[in-house]
């Protein structure tokens, strides 16, 4: 609805001069608009998408904390472990360590602990591990296997066209859990790279579709029959203009199949069908939680806040730069 | 009309024959001999039994073959039986569909209910602190995961107040209509939670827009009241485009019935998939999940025909 609105307000103006009149980034006509630079884009934030950055900045920092912290250094850094049970049994010392199960908050164990008397601050914090790294591989296959697909159909039309489209439509006529559940259930080992392949795999149709729609509406634009015009190879073309042209769409995109793919994740951790225990992820510390939740309520609060947080800063993030994206794409 | 509904018929029948065959062919993927799948590796090996799954799933003919077969089987109805349970996974689905499509009906109807006011408020109010209070609940709404409202609700209601029981199902049949809906208010409440932000914003959006139409400033200057104007002609339009909206939301409420129905231990079809993936039931997965992939399907057809027959200017598209 919007994008007729703002079409009826300034119908009569030639689409080069559009960028003069109402872009910041204004630029002179025939050149192509100067890109936004980084302070300009945070100055343009509203409050709630500043704040929703700075979380998901915590949590993608934490993630990486975490696992440099355990992959790389041993734990020497300061995080507790967080398979960690601070009750259990010390072969060492033949005695069992004093930590409480179900503790609530304390200086020693900021979240408190997890039936099993973990530390759950650590844990939250390594579960972002695996949301980050589902999103990001799942964002990567969309983007660079779904971002070229369609980029490519659209600029080529014809059969190729045809085949695509009706495999991704096929692929998308399946409720997406239904499908993505189907085919974990084929893996019999289910590690951090089978979840995050699988997912990476089904979230490569939605992002086909994205490109393709704004392909073809970037192969239709002048400097595309322009470059044409003047004999450029179809594939120059297709890498010099159209795909450029459509990438930064689907960042955008990425951002808002991100909160999706965390809320799938976090599902499919919570039906214990996502990475196997004992890592931790949100989803399954909250189905873990949810079993004690007449003793301690808190266990079960923690790691849904940080999911929930997560979801609805990606979905905060990803609409501003979808408007942003919406209002530059009018100015082309 | 009847052009529209034979070109959505061929392409409904295309979809689900590569639907189906995409269904198919994961029991092509699995690791190994598709017997060992189904048995699981450690059960003891009946040689008699093996024999007996080769010969019922025909194991020995060529890949498309196969296919054609199940397919066969599939539309006569015949979707096999587990060979854990014994039981045929028609008759599975049969018993617990009347539980999942009532979970579903009940979570888009209070959708529904709680989605249209919240979206005629914000629209009326656009701007104002009504509009931004729920504009922001909505977000909050669309961001907390269906499990997790779940939760909360068995947390403040079964635990905390002990008004409602925190998981099972009684049937009406069994325990008469208050039993059941007792038992299906919670997990109806919680896939209801994303599907009513969706659907508000969709009827805030739309009709924002539909107040701005001359026809709405004609009824105005008629003196008409506010209510009958909001009601009468400002939410018709939308109501197709909810339509459309719950069509295409199906599929995530389907997902999410398989996630709420295990929470809640509700025996619906989405639990039986759940309890198949941990057994490792192939057929039983792959019989709910053709199942469930084809009523998608189906439905978003019947929904597009249905917005044919509604608005006469997509029939001529």
């Amino acid at each position: 609805m919007s994008d007729i609105n703002t079409a009826n307000e300034i119908p009569e103006f030639p689409r080069d001069r559009l960028s003069n009149v109402s872009s910041t980034t204004s630029s002179p006509a025939g050149t192509t608009p100067k890109k936004a630079t980084f302070r300009e884009v945070i100055a343009t934030m509203p409050l709630r998408v500043k704040m929703a950055s700075i979380w998901l900045f915590l949590v993608v920092f934490g993630a990486i904390y975490a696992k440099i912290d355990t992959g790389l250094l041993g734990g020497s850094l300061p995080l507790q472990n967080p398979n960690f049970q601070t009750n259990g049994f010390d072969p060492a010392t033949s005695t069992f360590g004093s930590g409480e199960p179900i503790a609530g908050v304390s200086t020693a164990h900021w979240l408190g602990t997890d039936a099993i008397a973990r530390d759950t601050f650590a844990r939250i914090v390594h579960g972002g591990w695996v949301s980050l790294v589902v999103v990001v591989v799942s964002a990567g296959c969309g983007i660079i296997i779904g971002g070229f697909l369609g980029s490519l159909v659209g600029f080529v039309r014809g059969r190729t066209e045809t085949i695509v489209m009706a495999s991704v439509d096929v692929i998308l006529a399946f409720p997406a859990l239904v499908l993505l559940l189907a085919l974990v259930s084929i893996f019999e080992v289910r590690n951090l790279f089978v979840i995050s392949a699988v997912i990476g795999v089904l979230s490569i149709p939605a992002y086909t579709r994205v490109a393709r729609a704004n392909s073809l509406a970037v192969s239709s634009r002048e400097f595309v029959t322009a470059a044409r015009a003047i004999g450029t190879k179809p594939s120059r073309i297709l890498f010099r203009e159209v795909i450029p042209n459509v990438l930064p769409t689907l960042l955008a995109y990425a951002m808002v199949a991100a909160a999706f793919v965390v809320v799938v994740e976090g599902s499919l951790s919570f039906l214990g069908l996502s990475v196997q225990l004992p890592t931790a992820t949100w989803g399954n510390m909250i189905n873990q939680a949810r079993r004690d939740i007449k003793i301690n309520v808190a266990q079960v609060i923690w790691p849904s806040l940080a999911l929930s947080l997560t979801v609805l800063s990606l979905n905060q993030v990803g609409d501003f730069f979808q408007q942003r994206r919406e209002v530059r794409g009018s100015n082309l | 009309m009847g052009k529209v509904i034979a070109a959505r018929l061929i392409r409904l029948i295309a979809t689900l024959l590569a639907v189906t065959f995409l269904t198919f062919s994961m029991t092509a993927l699995l690791p190994g001999d598709p017997v060992n799948a189904i048995l699981g590796v450690d059960s003891v090996r009946d040689p008699e039994v093996v024999a007996k799954i080769r010969a019922d799933l025909g194991l020995d003919d060529p890949f498309f073959i196969r296919y054609v077969n199940w397919l066969g089987n599939t539309v006569t109805g015949d979707l096999g039986q587990s060979y854990i349970t014994d039981q045929e996974v028609i008759s599975t689905i049969s018993q617990r569909l009347p539980v999942t499509a009532q979970l579903a009906f009940m979570a888009i109807i209070m959708a529904l209910v709680l989605a249209i006011p919240i979206g005629v408020l914000g629209a009326y109010k656009q701007g104002k602190w009504q509009d931004s209070t729920t504009s922001a609940g909505v977000q909050v709404a669309l961001s907390v995961p269906n499990f997790i409202v779940g939760i909360f609700l068995i947390w403040l209601f079964s635990v905390q107040l002990g008004w409602l029981p925190a998981s099972n199902w009684n049937r009406i049949s069994n325990d008469g209509l208050i039993e059941n809906l007792k038992t299906a208010i919670l997990p109806a409440s919680a896939l209801a939670m994303t599907q009513m932000a969706i659907f508000s914003r969709l009827v805030r959006s739309d009709m924002i827009a539909t107040l701005q139409e001359n026809y709405i400033l004609a009824a105005r200057s008629k003196g008409l009241s506010n209510p009958f104007i909001l009601i009468r002609h400002a939410l018709r339009p939308s109501s197709l485009s909810l339509m459309t909206i719950i069509g295409i939301n199906f599929g995530a409420l389907l997902g999410g019935t398989v996630i709420i129905e295990t929470l809640f231990a509700i025996p619906g079809i989405g639990f039986r998939l759940i309890n198949a993936i941990n057994q490792r039931d192939i057929i039983v997965i792959q019989g709910i999940t053709v199942f469930i992939a084809t009523a998608y399907v189906v439905i978003n057809t019947v929904v597009d025909l249905l917005y044919a027959v509604i608005d006469p200017r997509i029939r001529k598209a």
